[in-house]
């Protein structure tokens, strides 16, 4: 095994840990604040895509104006989710939060299948994005350059904005403790549809960086994505921001380096690698990297 | 009668589920004072606060803060009404600095100057709090997240404050600074409302107080009457 | 009142009346219907044992297709006859590849290969509480996936088992049906089965009374996987063609509506899901492949049964949050009560 290679499979890691880094930080966002697994996240994503595609083919507009209204439309989408199904059942038990999860994920990519169709459809980017740069062995593509500085300013963007805004201060209360979040006289459906827009947002770039990635998108690309995220920001440690960038990193570099290090017979295997990496990260240190034991209250 | 009420609840009936918490209350407080609500564990004055501060919504009854009925009013609304709620158990945010901490408690404030001014205020009341602005709320001790759990409440500019049980699981020096700085907030002109079960604390500095048992009124009357009574006496003052 | 022998002898002509009504519908029923019928019955068999994990147990599992999926190759992989495992799949192993195992040996097989997964996957993960636990779960149907589609030797990988021997008929599902709702209210009934209830309504109080809490969450996650490897045999020796795609994320879901419509924590509840959730999709399919309606034509709208399950799935967990039976439990004795009050009699004797 050479340096290069190593080298190599860093970089693609990193690139792919930046995309899962993306959808980690909204899904571990709405996690901590309303107790709620967000199946529907993953789809978001694929719905950012397609709305790319469809701007860029139907309104001939440059890819870069298209994530920005991919971003606007995947923020409103994600706010409407919230405001009709999540919002009615808030405050009931855990487990209906999640089936309503499961049924919104279910109808948006029914939805994909009947409006879009289930055929994958080919997403083009842009030539420069594809050019490769050549450093010895190693090999970059302005995409995965893309990919992983436009994450990086975004994530960047994020944390300032929780760190240094008002309504970023009262989104990390209420993900400690939306209860008295209220009591201090934050408006938590203010809060809440704040975290779901640019949670979308966010999930919505790193949809059109998937299909940028892998020329191709389809109803179901966000299943596999999204859950991979959840799994990113347990690794990280729910409900904290850096948290779930960290897991998205972890989790992108061990997924490429596993397939990148063991025999090729297993490469197939990559998902399953993730959600034993799941099963461990949730055995050994359930709260995460970053994350704070939960205690039970008696 | 000079002294105006403040806070006024009617026949009030608070539900978790289909468990009745508090049945029919009625109470007032008057414009200045400290009163204290009483009872053993579960006879429901957490919840009679929940129920104030909008957290719960009552099934019957009215509350009045001043002219508004808090029934109709958002739970977020009522701080900026000037009523500041220090909940149970402090309910600080552990992952954030003393400093945001505090800022939180101003949220409805928009007046930077104003935040600045009331953080120095709070900073004099606690000092050790200024000492440890920069810190994760988190690692301060009970006492210190206690101060920091009042201060963010006095950081709305509150005309009146519910403290809920803020001696509970505090050292006895720490609860004698806690209580002198509730009496000292007494004396500056806030009207109080203390849920206890350390009776003999709230008793030493209010003016009267209600005592409550599974959810309903059980007695009323100034310190006086109550410290003298045998029933108090033998139930929360340990005879 | 009526005493439990004469709710037995119910019980038994019920079964019997039963067969009758079964053996007639099997006789002169289009085989199409009689499909519908048999998928009732599987579907039976899957909801009433995910009830028992997720209702009963409070393990919301999402990895019943999972189960379903091991307990229909490794039976289809022991009954495939010999001289068709050499060309279907050369690679087996050579005392694989020479073993046939009549029907219901393998399907007791599949369905222990199934518990087997459960108890290897349960061990760490029981121990994980709500939402963590429902995506490892779901995790857990991901690995088994993964490991079906590239184990290519053992299963054909993407390309599935086809050409199964339709060994299920519609008296393996409905005895199966019969098993598996006695068996899991056997359980249910028994100092056991009320330990696991206890764990569901309060897990720390239930441990401080003394109840082993792994043990109970263990021993009702194993039944259930064993139910649904049973469940997904019978489904594959129906359809005769199983593929990784068969036992898809999607159709847990299916099951997980079928069990929380009917509801979670009553058998009869998972019964009633079960055939409502199964005839319905089964009325909107001619909707997806485009129909007429009063002279308009409607282009063929794929998913949209799907769409339908889901909408009513949230319809139901809003205004019917515990299902549309509850906890209630089919009874003859309520039955009788009922009957009497309509007729204006009394109920006191």
């Amino acid at each position: 095994m050479s340096l290069a290679y190593l080298i190599q499979n860093t970089i693609d890691g990193l690139s792919l840990g930046s995309i899962y880094a993306l959808i980690a930080i909204g899904f571990s966002l709405t996690f901590s604040i309303l107790r709620l697994i967000n199946f529907a996240h993953g789809d978001i994503l694929m719905i950012g895509a397609y709305c790319a595609l469809f701007i860029v083919i139907g309104m001939q507009l440059p890819l870069w104006a298209a994530l920005i209204l991919a971003m606007g439309f995947a923020a409103l989408v994600g706010i409407f989710i919230e405001r009709l199904a999540y919002r009615p059942l808030r405050g009931s038990n855990d487990v209906a939060a999640l089936i309503t999860s499961l049924a919104v994920s279910i109808i948006i990519q029914n939805t994909g299948i009947m409006t879009v169709t289930a055929q994958p459809r080919k997403f083009e980017v842009p030539e420069v994005l594809s050019n490769i740069h050549n450093f010895g062995n190693i090999s970059i593509s302005n995409m995965t350059l893309l990919i992983i500085s436009l994450s990086l300013v975004l994530m960047i963007a994020f944390s300032l904005f929780v760190t240094h805004t008002k309504i970023g201060v009262a989104m990390r209360a209420c993900s400690e403790n939306i209860g008295v979040a209220q009591l201090m006289g934050i408006d938590i459906n203010r809060v809440i549809s704040t975290t779901f827009a640019l949670g979308s947002a966010m999930a919505a770039v790193s949809g059109i960086m998937l299909a940028g990635q892998y020329g191709r998108i389809e109803p179901l690309m966000g299943f596999v994505p999204g859950l991979k995220a959840f799994v990113a920001a347990v690794i990280g440690g729910i409900g904290s921001v850096s948290g779930a960038a960290l897991g998205g990193y972890v989790l992108g570099l061990s997924e490429i380096l596993l397939v990148a290090l063991l025999p090729p017979a297993y490469s197939g295997y990559r998902d399953a690698f993730v959600f034993i990496i799941l099963i461990l990260v949730l055995l050994f240190k359930p709260s995460g990297i970053l994350g704070q034991a939960e205690g039970r209250k008696v | 009668m000079l002294e105006q009420t403040v806070l006024e609840l009617k026949d009030l009936d608070l539900f978790y589920g289909n468990i009745q918490a508090v049945k029919n209350l009625s109470l007032e407080v008057k414009q200045g004072e400290l009163v204290a609500l009483l009872g053993a564990n579960g006879a429901g004055k957490t919840s009679t606060l929940r129920g104030i501060s909008g957290m719960l919504k009552p099934r019957k009854g009215q509350i009045f803060f001043h002219s508004h009925d808090l029934t109709k009013v958002g739970p977020h609304q009522i701080v900026s009404l000037g009523l500041a709620h220090c909940p149970e158990g402090r309910g600080i945010f552990a992952r954030i600095s003393v400093l945001e901490n505090l800022k939180i408690g101003a949220y409805c404030c928009a007046d930077k100057k104003q935040i600045q001014q009331d953080l120095e205020w709070v900073y004099s009341l606690f000092p050790i709090l200024a000492e440890r602005k920069n810190q994760v709320a988190g690692t301060l001790s009970g006492g210190e997240q206690q101060m920091l759990a009042i201060g963010r409440a006095l950081m709305s500019r509150p005309t009146m404050l519910l403290f809920d049980e803020p001696s509970l699981g505090l050292a006895p020096l720490i609860i004698e600074t806690i209580y002198k700085v509730i009496a000292a907030l007494k004396k500056e002109g806030k009207t109080i409302l203390l849920v206890e079960q350390n009776a003999y604390a709230a008793l030493e500095v209010a003016d009267r107080a209600y005592v409550l048992e599974t959810g309903a009124l059980k007695l009323s009357g100034t310190t006086m009457e109550l410290l003298q009574n045998e029933a108090v006496k033998n139930a929360y003052l340990g005879g | 009142m009526m005493n439990t022998k004469t709710a037995k002898l119910y019980t038994i002509v019920f079964l019997v009346f039963g067969t009758g009504v079964l053996y007639l519908l099997n006789r002169f029923l289009s085989p199409y219907h009689m499909q519908i019928i048999n998928l009732i019955g599987i579907n039976i068999i899957l909801v009433v044992s995910l009830n028992l994990s997720n209702g009963f147990c409070g393990i919301f599992s999402l990895g019943h297709a999972g189960f379903m999926a091991v307990g229909a190759y490794v039976t289809a992989i022991l009954t495939i006859p010999a001289a068709k495992k050499f060309i279907l799949l050369p690679q087996l192993p050579g005392w694989l590849a020479s073993l046939q195992l009549p029907f219901l040996f393998a399907l007791l097989l599949g369905g222990l290969v199934a518990s087997i997964c459960a108890l290897v996957i349960g061990y760490p993960v029981l121990r994980l509480r709500g939402h963590y636990l429902s995506v490892a779960t779901l995790g857990f149907l991901v690995i088994i996936q993964v490991f079906i589609t590239q184990m290519d030797g053992l299963t054909r990988g993407a390309r599935g088992l086809n050409g199964l021997e339709s060994f299920t008929n519609v008296w393996w599902i409905w005895f199966g049906v019969i098993l598996t709702i006695y068996i899991v209210a056997k359980v249910i009934h028994s100092a056991y089965g009320r330990g696991m209830i206890a764990v569901k309504e309060d897990e720390l109080a239930a441990e401080c009374l003394g109840v082993n809490l792994t043990s109970h969450k263990l021993l009702a996650f194993c039944l259930s996987a064993f139910f649904a490897g049973i469940g997904g045999a019978l489904w594959g020796h129906l359809i005769t063609v199983i593929t990784p795609g068969s036992f898809s994320y999607s159709q847990t879901f299916n099951l997980v509506v079928m069990s929380v419509v009917g509801g979670m924590s009553s058998i009869t509840g998972g019964v009633v899901g079960a055939l409502l959730m199964t005839l319905i999709p089964e009325l909107l399919r001619n909707l997806e492949s485009g129909i007429t309606l009063w002279g308009i034509n409607l282009p063929p709208l794929y998913g949209l049964s799907q769409i339908i399950l889901a909408i009513a799935l949230i319809l139901v967990i809003l205004f019917r949050p515990n299902g549309l039976l509850g906890r209630l439990e089919f009874s003859w004795t309520r039955l009788q009560i009922k009957s009497l009050f309509r007729k204006g009699g009394d109920t006191t004797h």
